[in-house]
């Protein structure tokens, strides 16, 4: 039983180090992403090419996709990053489709709660996409079904309620 | 933001829901700027 004691207590350890490596790798990802939004910014502003969240596409992608990483995703706010990454850019265009794509996906699939929304700031882009006539058709739809996802638990609290109190 | 009674109210939805539908979604006007331009653009429906 002894022998048994030390062992728990190291697997208890490496996955507290595991966690914590994780949420760093998401926070450096995170700066990075608002980075490369401020860049691309920058760049149309110049009058050059919007390249640099392209060019992080595919290890935004590989994080996104991994479900074990979703709680890490949210409690850290890569969110925001990703509300950056889908905002139109300052001469009125939109994130590549390929950006696009990506993000909705994500937004699609992780477990996503009222106070992420509130912290992150995505669903005023969400919104935007919505009523917005440049997004393809799939990616509109998305956007459409994510605001009555995330309104449907703050509208029906009410109505919640008042069947209570009937 | 908070609610503004007055200008919006949606049946069955109280003011403190729609001060917490405002606070996600905001009050339209974050990216009206770029839906202004999409009116000067004229761009057209994909539908």
């Amino acid at each position: 039983d002894a022998a048994l004691k030390p062992q728990k207590k190291r697997k208890k350890v490496d996955e507290d180090d595991i966690e914590q490596m994780q949420d760093e790798r998401i926070v450096r990802v995170r700066d990075q992403m608002r980075e490369a939004a401020m860049r691309d910014a920058e760049a149309i502003k110049d009058g050059l090419p919007a390249v640099h969240k392209l060019k992080m596409l595919p290890e935004v992608r590989s994080i996104l996709q991994k479900h074990s990483l979703y709680d890490s995703i949210l409690d850290n706010n890569m969110l925001e990053s990703v509300r950056l990454w889908l905002e139109p850019l300052p001469d009125a265009s939109l994130p590549s489709y390929s950006i696009q794509k990506e993000m909705f996906a994500a937004l699609e699939e992780l477990p996503i709660k009222t106070t992420h929304l509130r912290e992150s700031g995505v669903g005023k882009v969400v919104l935007f996409y919505q009523q917005s006539r440049k997004p393809e058709v799939s990616i509109k739809h998305i956007a459409e079904k994510l605001v009555g996802d995330w309104s449907r638990p703050i509208i029906s609290r009410n109505k919640k309620r008042n069947l209570v109190v009937r | 933001p908070s609610a503004r009674p007055g200008r919006i109210s949606i049946p069955g939805v109280n003011e403190e829901q729609l001060g917490e539908i405002f606070e996600i979604f905001g009050d339209g006007e974050e990216y009206g700027w770029a839906l202004e331009a999409e009116e000067l653009e004229g761009v057209e429906d994909y539908e």
